[in-house]
């Protein structure tokens, strides 16, 4: 394994910036964690690919504020819905389970109580049902519907965040 | 620390390639863990998104969360109830038998004392109980009748971690015996009249509880027994006083917050940091009795106490020693009524505070009477910055504390004074009387309400 007189892993994101971080933050990284575990000799650089710096910025801040007990002062409040998206990618990727939580739990929040056709847009969905299909599905499953308001053609451009 | 040594070697961006693969779809797992934490209406909402999403939630959901609060609300209870029934029976039909290993489940526009309920209910319940399931929420109200039972079978969830009940929920001492959660950390009661017997016996059956958050009403005299691994204790009884006390013994506890019990017996609580007493007198006892309990609490650092302990404290013996905090930082006190001899004679052994807050209701007269101590607490000198009375009336010995606090206040930055005279003239003049005082602390700011 690494020498322990390095306490410290270089972890190279997708637009070339170089982060040394600590052992212990990377250990909550499983895919970097497998990486140095199956590397024989030292590891000098780990690329960590969809990640980008301003990824690895609030992943490091959230790590500082975790150590400290202040987890929940974390917020991605700030960032729009594709940049949680993204963030919410590169974390799924670099297998961090608590911070994984977290931002399923913001999306989740962001998704709650919005239209359908929001939430198509959100995910990028393409609403391939033909009106009929669409139409047929709501009567058959209207069990499940009971008391939203769900319309059947939605102008898609009208959502708003 | 962390160490960032940011060395920028290729500045060039390769964002706008990845753009279109990331943003299209996301993945699988990913997904379904969004899904576990919508409201499982929204989640089977997901059906309408595109073909590919028409069967998507039926087979990933493992987590429930069903709210009657989102249907369509109907004056007719037992209506909305069926509407609700038919959704819940629904998703448990249709998905995918995977276990389940959170519900969640609140009912509190449509429950009635009708056989369709409970069965309903007890089902629902049942068909998630199980080694599978860790976290189990129930908020059932009505004021038709309606009431739940736990099932004695919850004992098979042997890896529950967190269980919740709240609203029109009942166990007799029989039942209550024979529950056993060997897993439970996270215990939320909030529920109407119970025995304090049945509420220790199923205390009992969480040998490895640490989080407790207790509210019911009894009209017992019994001993409530707390799991000696609680390291956070809310209980409060929400009836008043009735004599129902408690025994607290873990080493462990962090966090205390007691109201309405009758004291009864504690153990060592030097790692409490944060406590909150509302507590009642046991009958003839003095308030060394109630120092004892102080006593055990000797690295409280956020210290409340209200009405009923602080009317056991004031009403003497007036020779009574006062406990040593010797790390308390904030302290506040809700007073019967004002005894600024006594205050300043317990201002002695708080010699790290920094925040005092006094809220009067002078209930009655100041008796008994304390004596003056001669000399000037430390914590005014060294440590005391901030300082808020409540409930202030202007009357002569509230006006003695306030002008002492101002005079000996070295360090003093805030001070707050909430006047409640109903005359604005004596307001005026109380206002008149302190700002004229002088103040040791340069810059001590008084603000007046």
């Amino acid at each position: 394994m690494a020498s322990s007189s390095s306490n410290l892993i270089s972890l190279k994101t997708s637009d070339g910036t170089v982060f040394k971080v600590e052992r212990a933050l990377a250990k909550t990284m499983k895919t970097v964690q497998a990486i140095i575990e199956e590397a024989d000799a030292n590891i000098y650089m780990i690329p960590i690919h969809n990640v980008f710096s301003h990824h690895m910025d609030m992943i490091i801040d959230y790590y500082k504020l975790s150590v400290a007990g202040k987890s929940k002062e974390f917020s991605v409040e700030k960032l729009d819905n594709d940049e949680l998206k993204d963030f919410l990618l590169a974390v799924h990727y670099l297998n961090m389970e608590d911070l994984f939580e977290v931002l399923t739990q913001a999306v989740a929040d962001r998704l709650e109580k919005k239209s359908v056709g929001y939430v198509r847009k959100y995910f990028g969905i393409e609403n391939d049902f033909t009106p009929e299909e669409y139409a047929a599905i709501r009567k058959k499953n209207d069990w499940a519907f009971k008391g939203d308001d769900i319309e059947p053609e939605e102008d898609e451009e009208k959502q708003e965040e | 620390m962390v160490i960032i040594e940011t060395i920028t070697q290729d500045l060039s961006s390769k964002r706008g390639k990845l753009d279109e693969d990331r943003i299209s779809t996301l993945p699988e797992d990913v997904r379904s863990k969004i899904l576990s934490f919508l409201p499982t209406k929204t989640a089977v909402a997901t059906s309408l998104l595109s073909p590919k999403w028409r069967y998507f939630w039926q087979q990933h959901l493992s987590v429930l969360d069903f709210d009657d609060d989102s249907f369509e609300p109907n004056e007719d209870r037992f209506e909305l109830f069926k509407t609700f029934a038919v959704f819940v029976n629904s998703v448990f039909l249709l998905r995918k038998p995977c276990h389940v290993h959170k519900m969640t489940l609140s009912c509190i526009q449509s429950l009635v004392d009708d056989k369709f309920c409970f069965n309903s209910v007890n089902t629902w319940v049942r068909s998630v109980i199980g080694p599978h399931l860790n976290d189990l929420h129930l908020t059932l109200y009505s004021d038709d009748g309606y009431c739940f039972e736990p099932p004695i079978n919850l004992s098979s969830c042997i890896n529950l971690l967190s269980l919740s009940l709240e609203g029109a929920v009942y166990f007799n001492l029989q039942r209550a015996k024979g529950i056993r959660l060997p897993s439970l950390k996270k215990l939320h009661l909030d529920i109407g009249y119970v025995l304090v017997t049945s509420v220790s016996a199923l205390l009992s059956g969480c040998p490895i509880l640490e989080t407790l958050d207790l509210y019911f009403e009894t009209e017992e005299y019994g001993i409530l027994c707390v799991p000696p691994s609680l390291k956070k204790l809310k209980m409060r009884l929400g009836n008043g006083n009735s004599g129902a006390s408690f025994e607290i013994d873990a080493p462990g506890l962090k966090y205390l917050d007691i109201s309405e019990f009758t004291f009864g017996n504690v153990g060592n609580l030097q790692h409490v940091v944060e406590a909150s007493l509302n507590i009642h007198p046991p009958p003839g006892a003095f308030a060394y009795t109630l120092v004892k309990l102080l006593d055990t609490l000797s690295g409280v650092k956020h210290l409340v106490l209200c009405l009923s302990t602080t009317k056991w404290l004031l009403s003497g013996p007036t020779d009574l020693r006062f406990p040593e905090f010797q790390h308390l930082l904030h302290l506040e006190l809700i007073l019967p009524w004002f005894n600024s001899n006594c205050l300043l004679s317990l201002l002695q052994t708080c010699h790290l505070l920094q925040v005092l807050i006094i809220e009067n209701h002078k209930e009655q007269s100041p008796l008994p009477r304390w004596a003056a101590h001669p000399s000037v607490p430390s914590c005014l000198v060294s440590h005391l910055t901030f300082v808020q009375l409540k409930g202030y009336r202007g009357s002569r010995d509230e006006l003695l504390f306030a002008k002492y606090i101002l005079q000996k206040g070295l360090i003093l930055k805030t001070v707050i004074i909430v006047d409640i005279s109903a005359d604005i003239r004596k307001k005026f003049d109380n206002l008149k009387r302190l700002s004229d005082v002088p103040r040791a602390s340069g810059m001590c700011r008084l603000t007046y309400d």
